[in-house]
């Protein structure tokens, strides 16, 4: 991963006394990893995940498993600790890892986890089936780039069947997410210790659980990309060391103080955290270019959040001198707007009023995104949650404490600051249900991870192995010879066991409801075949889903996605007998009429909102017992009741698709052709740029001035669109 | 049986991207390629669903095609100037153009890799 070996490396010429022992300490590490696999795995036959109570995974995984995966951090922390790096032992330890934390609950589930990546399914078979979206179903039909993706190749690839993809596919989306990550690391100037440890973290902190069969997934792994051809071959050719500001004259810089000090740490002279970039012939950077353009046109079509954080970690870059792509935040930003004018005009003409809500809600956002979701929970629940908030801080804080140690050594990482500083751009922007922080987070990772990393291992080189014996050194003894990485390994294993032990309570630690058992998929398809038209799903929710934004914890929609309606029953917590609310709903539903309820959604409505645990059984059996109700489908896991004689009315037909929801305004054809014409030019500028020297900027004013009115007329079109349709 | 296939359909584009490449390091090289495979394909698929054209045959022939013209674009390469060759003979980048005789010379004469500032001076001196 390192790009320049050192020079002592590259020329090994006799076998010292210290290779032998190098030899045993990797064929040790090698053993420890094998050990610790079959440590972890073995004893997981034996465990009964229905016996796994608020805590979640982590209350059944046997005290084997949890050694061997603490066995499998150890073993990776020492091959840290070797003189050199073992690539191919490295690489197999991050595999290892990301099978063990990834996949354990993959291994222990016969289906996928996570209600929500079942709605990924239903719109990728929405997509299968009718060729086309429709917006009014729902606001993510308004960027189907991913679900078009998934489901082209599945059909191109004649794979019928979706769960076994949205059952592995966080681990697979993790190491994917690696191979980007990798081309950010190796320009960036520091020891393989600190890039393999950056590596073996980002996969470590990754409990956000982001990395389902999701837009958000794809558009992030387009986002490392992003970033990742950005830093490689798109920097400035004269990043020198940074010289002392001009302020600073002869006479002042002799000066010594508080004051100065400060002034030197900020303003002194520092050596920049990356390597030189990679040299790259002008036709292999305006091919490169071409590729930016596509994967921000790609990444604009799949997600709505992610394509702005690659237009604001681009304008950073830019903004610190790491980017020499001037033009290239325009263009994003550009392709951004115009796609949620005229892309999006459903989702947006319906909400005005909720979008300008959210936008600046910071305080609002920051405490339902914290606080706000830890309401009413049980216990352990909220434990759970407090304990993800402590990790997200920790990582967080010895990130920043990384970046300071850096600085200290006079290093200036101005990459990792600007992509840890990036996603709080996004706080504002939406509020997302709440979920904003948790994204925060997941888009900090690249960089938190490396600044983590830095902490522990803050040198720019290793330290040589002997040192000048007229300088002394402090803790001399531990800093010299061949174990002077050790104290450094041992402070990291501490804190990567640590990580590790949260990573497997917080990312399992709502398990009890996240899982899906077959029987809940069963539910699902008991209803779509019992009638043909639309289906009116009642279900029960401890408390107003209007005020909780509350969504039934089923795979719901996994397929037939326009076939299904949603009424939420509130459920009368005193007299779980008490059926009248139900029927009533049931009444209004029609013929399609059902009720579901699966023991995932009763364990959810007992963690987080307070239902009785006995509420749902007896409910179970007063709704079996009535005469008034028939039971389609019962057993431990999932239930499925409706009317014995359901009314005939109302039956409404099942949606047609409609499409993208495009709309037009009277200025909207003039908008059409000057968007074209606009990244046409912007674009053309940026590939001008490319041939021009250094200092010659001037040469592209022409490009700038045919530009601007273009630009102010996209902009009026925009803001046209957004006046005049609603 | 749908592994094989899948990989398959990213190596097309993929390999394309790698072959249009030639300059860049092994490992930038095999990383911008996975992001170039990854981004015809959702490409095609975006722009199928979006145009209303949703055929999946079409898109797998799309996805060939472009990625023979990526192929055969890194064919077409721009001839690289002999050391003393007189100005006039080099050819504009572009690509496209690049007479066939000059191509030649690529073969014939191996040469260390060009200096940076080689491949920019030919817009703005003259």
């Amino acid at each position: 991963m390192t790009v320049r070996q050192e020079p002592e490396e590259r020329a090994r010429p006799l076998p010292r006394p210290s290779d032998v022992a190098d030899r045993r300490a990797t064929l040790a590490a090698a053993a420890l990893l094998v050990f610790g696999t079959a440590l972890f795995w073995s004893p997981l036959r034996h465990v009964d995940l229905g016996a796994a109570n608020g805590f979640g995974l982590i209350s059944v995984l046997p005290g084997a498993t949890l050694a061997g995966a603490a066995v499998i951090v150890l073993s990776f922390m020492l091959t840290l600790a070797l003189p050199r790096p073992h690539r191919v032992l490295l690489v197999a330890q991050i595999l290892v890892l990301v099978a063990t934390l990834h996949g354990v609950a993959q291994a222990l589930e016969p289906e996928a986890r996570f209600p929500t990546a079942w709605q990924t399914a239903g719109f990728i078979e929405y997509i299968e089936r009718t060729h086309t979206v429709s917006w009014d179903l729902d606001a993510r039909f308004s960027t189907p780039g991913f679900f078009a993706f998934v489901a082209f190749v599945m059909k191109a690839v004649g794979q019928h069947d979706i769960s076994p993809v949205l059952k592995w596919a966080p681990p697979l989306t993790d190491l994917m997410y690696l191979v980007p990550y990798m081309l950010i690391l190796r320009v960036l100037r520091a020891t393989w210790r600190a890039k393999w440890f950056a590596a073996w973290l980002f996969i470590a902190a990754n409990w956000v659980g982001q990395d389902y069969l999701s837009p958000q997934a794809f558009a992030y792994l387009l986002y490392l990309y992003f970033v990742a051809i950005l830093v490689n071959w798109f920097r400035h050719h004269d990043e020198r060391t940074q010289r002392p500001g001009r302020r600073r004259s002869p006479e002042t810089a002799q000066r010594t103080g508080g004051l100065w000090r400060v002034y030197n740490w900020l303003f002194g002279p520092k050596d920049p955290g990356e390597l030189p970039a990679p040299q790259a012939s002008v036709r292999d950077r305006t091919i490169l270019l071409c590729l930016l353009f596509l994967l921000i046109l790609i990444g604009t079509a799949a997600h709505q959040l992610t394509p702005f954080l690659m237009t604001a970690s681009c304008a950073g870059l830019v903004l610190v001198r790491r980017c020499s792509l001037r033009g290239l935040p325009f263009i994003a930003g550009v392709v951004y707007a115009a796609w949620v004018s005229f892309m999006t005009v459903g989702y947006w003409s319906s909400r005005k009023g909720e979008l300008f809500g959210g936008l600046g809600n910071v305080f609002q956002n920051v405490q339902q995104s914290t606080g706000g979701r830890i309401s009413q929970t049980s216990p352990q629940t909220a434990d759970v949650q407090q304990l993800r908030i402590i990790i997200a801080v920790v990582v967080v804080g010895l990130a920043v404490l990384g970046l300071l140690r850096r600085r200290a050594r006079g290093i200036d990482d101005r990459v990792a600051l600007v992509l840890l500083l990036v996603p709080f751009s996004s706080f504002g922007l939406q509020n997302y249900g709440g979920e904003i922080a948790l994204r925060i987070y997941f888009f900090m990772l690249p960089a938190a991870c490396l600044l983590v990393a830095y902490l522990f291992f803050p040198a720019p080189f290793d330290a040589p192995r002997v040192r000048d014996p007229r300088v002394r050194v402090r803790l001399g003894r531990l800093r010299t010879g061949p174990r002077r990485h050790w104290p450094a390994v041992a402070a990291a294993s501490v804190f990567a066991l640590l990580l590790v032990g949260g990573f497997l309570t917080v990312r399992y630690g709502n398990e009890k409801y996240e899982q899906v058992r077959p029987s809940d998929v069963r539910a699902f398809d008991v209803m779509t075949q019992k009638t043909k038209g639309v289906i009116g799903v009642v279900w029960m929710s401890a408390d107003n889903p209007d005020l909780v934004g509350g969504t039934p914890v089923m795979p719901w929609s996994y397929r037939d996605f326009e076939r299904f309606n949603y009424t939420p029953v509130i459920a009368s917590r005193s007299d779980p007998a008490d059926l009248s609310e139900i029927i009533q709903r049931l009444r209004e539903q029609g013929p399609g009429g059902f009720f579901v309820t699966t023991r995932s959604h009763e364990d959810f409505q007992v963690l987080t909102a307070g239902l009785a645990p006995d509420f749902a059984p007896r409910m179970r059996a007063a709704l079996a017992a009535d005469p008034r109700i028939e039971t389609v489908y019962a057993d431990r896991d999932a239930a499925v009741y409706r009317l014995r004689n359901p009314p005939a009315e109302p039956n409404p037909p099942v949606p047609k698709p409609s499409g993208l929801g495009l709309r037009s305004s009277p200025w909207t054809p003039a908008g059409l052709i000057y968007l074209p014409v606009l990244l046409g030019v912007l674009f053309a500028r940026e590939l001008r740029r490319l041939r021009l020297p250094p200092g010659e900027t001037w040469r592209l004013r022409p490009l700038t001035v045919l530009a601007v009115p273009l630009f102010l007329s996209v902009v009026a079109v925009i803001v046209e669109r957004f006046l005049v349709i609603s | 049986m749908s592994l094989p296939l899948a990989l398959l359909l990213f190596a097309a584009p993929a390999a394309a991207w790698w072959l249009l490449l030639s300059g860049l390091d092994p490992l930038g090289r095999a990383v911008v390629a996975s992001a170039g495979g990854f981004a015809v394909i959702a490409g095609t698929a975006q722009v199928m669903v979006m145009a209303d054209a949703w055929s999946p045959f079409r898109g797998v022939l799309a996805v060939v095609l472009l990625s023979a013209v990526l192929a055969a674009l890194s064919r077409v390469h721009r001839p690289s100037r002999p050391p003393d060759a007189p100005r006039e003979a080099s050819a504009p980048p572009g690509g496209h153009q690049a007479p066939m005789t000059s191509a030649a010379s690529v073969h014939d004469l191996p040469r260390p890799r060009r200096r940076e500032d080689d491949d920019e001076d030919w817009l703005f001196k003259e």
